[in-house]
């Protein structure tokens, strides 16, 4: 299937009208952002657009189309594929992932219960994130973060947009490539995006994909099962999370993960992660601080902190 | 010896007859028995796979009874266009189309035009509840005509036959 075709079919059809009228590409959108009565804002090669039906992708705001609570209805049916109740446990978190590992964000009521979130109706807000499989984009974070063909324990850190889910997935296929047996837990299928349990996005030969698993119970799991030399996760930052990770690190597993954050010292305000830098768990940080272009380095320091290529 | 061929032809056509009325009033239960399954499927889908409708659609039809196989086929096809308002829309359509034509007890029909108008709406909860409730519904009308298809298939058997003793009596 071609990258974005399933961004395209869960958009309502007065807007695939409009994508399709003026051959905007899928593959060169980063977001795309809905809100009900809101003219519908698309970041089409890292600059944000109105979209009308006279100009097609246009910065004036006058004759923008206007996101309608009818199109919002339309689009939630095709989202969730008729099937809000598939969706319940990742609406509970604010946001869904579709076919093709795109993420879909959600903001409306929350309908909580004993203090959680139990679901969320009245939704009128949706940003769709849009996924890419660049090939090749780690190459050279590879060889910053390796040591005779070994990679290091390695945390990517990163704002929330910059493209940190892009590099860890070319990461994973490049040590995977490379003859490193990688296991994955893929909680919010992004990383594989795996449709029916098979990955759709090329994570390697010797990767094995564990999809819709929380990341704590994950990783314990294919520790256990089938023993890889790297364990890869997206976004750690819970205690849960970060138990798990010393549960890895302490079976003498490679740690490749992400994080939120915009430096180093932005991760000791995490209590938890603060322990895996006390602990010098990664032996490389890589920085990513360029919304502009996705997936560029800012620093790498090692785990004394020094920094090592700028 | 032509008139005896002749009473036989004409005792076995009134059989024939009997047997195959008989037959249609059995094939309403059996029917009934396999929807249920085919609802039994779906139930399992959803409540251990939390799949989507258009895959667990797509699933059931592999596994259940030939004659509701387009049916779902329908469905989970249009559904996988992506260019359809409703679930509802979907599922009365092809309801209409592919299994009015198939089934023979009308209140069958009824039940699972009022499931579809609820199914896929809410949580996975509401999603068993409203499959079982179909359920339930099939069981009733099961058990309800059950005696009297045994009653009737009885009544066409001996009809079927009596029918062509009769026509052979008033022929000869």
């Amino acid at each position: 299937m071609k990258e974005g075709r399933e961004v395209f079919q869960i958009l309502p059809l007065t807007i695939r009208g409009i994508l399709s009228k003026y051959h905007l590409e899928i593959e060169k959108m980063q977001e795309i952002r809905l809100r009900v009565q809101k003219p519908v804002l698309i970041r089409y090669e890292h600059q944000e657009y109105f979209i009308s039906e006279r100009r097609g992708l246009t910065t004036i705001r006058e004759g923008a189309q206007i996101f309608t609570k009818e199109e919002l209805r339309q689009a939630m049916e095709y989202i969730s594929g008729y099937s809000l109740y598939a969706y319940e446990e990742q609406m509970k978190q604010g946001y869904l992932t579709i076919q093709g590992g795109h993420r879909v964000g959600l903001a409306g009521s929350a309908v909580m219960e004993n203090g959680k979130i139990k679901t969320m109706k009245h939704i009128s807000c949706l940003n769709i994130r849009i996924a890419h499989q660049i090939k090749g984009c780690a190459g050279e974070m590879y060889q910053k973060c390796q040591s005779e063909g070994r990679l290091l324990p390695t945390l990517i850190v990163s704002p929330p947009g910059c493209g940190k889910t892009t590099l860890l997935r070319d990461l994973i296929r490049t040590v995977s490539e490379k003859g490193q047996t990688v296991g994955v837990v893929d909680e919010r299928s992004e990383i594989g995006a795996a449709y029916q349990g098979i990955p759709q996005n090329d994570l390697g030969i010797r990767t094995d994909l564990l999809d819709g698993c929380s990341k704590s119970e994950g990783m314990n799991l294919l520790i256990r099962s089938m023993a890889p030399e790297i364990i890869a996760v997206d976004e750690v930052g819970t205690r849960e999370d970060v138990d798990a990770l010393f549960f890895c690190a302490f079976r003498g597993c490679t740690i490749l993960a992400t994080a939120h954050g915009r430096s180093r010292e932005s991760l000791m305000k995490n209590p938890y992660m603060k322990e895996t830098l006390k602990k010098k768990m990664f032996q490389r940080y890589v920085i990513l601080d360029h919304r502009e272009e996705p997936g560029k380095i800012k620093k790498i320091f090692d785990e004394n902190g020094v920094e090592l290529y700028v | 010896m032509f008139k005896i061929i002749g009473i036989l032809l004409v005792v076995t056509a009134g059989i024939s007859f009997g047997f195959s009325k008989a037959g249609k009033e059995q094939k309403k239960l059996e029917q009934g028995i396999a929807l249920k399954r085919m609802l039994y499927l779906l139930q399992g889908e959803i409540r251990y796979g939390f799949t989507p409708l258009p895959e667990a659609v797509a699933v059931i039809a592999e596994k259940t009874a030939p004659e509701f196989r387009p049916f779902l086929n329908q469905i989970a096809k249009r559904l996988k266009s992506y260019r359809e308002e409703s679930f509802f829309a979907v599922w009365k359509e092809a309801l209409e189309e592919q299994l009015k034509p198939q089934i023979i007890e009308p209140k069958f029909l009824e039940i699972l035009m009022s499931m579809g108008e609820t199914i896929g709406y809410l949580d996975k909860e509401m999603q068993e509840k409203t499959i079982d409730f179909a359920i339930e519904q099939i069981e009733d009308v099961i058990f309800q005509m059950k005696d009297q298809v045994i009653k009737n298939c009885r009544m066409y058997r001996s009809l079927g036959l009596s029918f062509g003793l009769l026509v052979v009596i008033i022929l000869v």
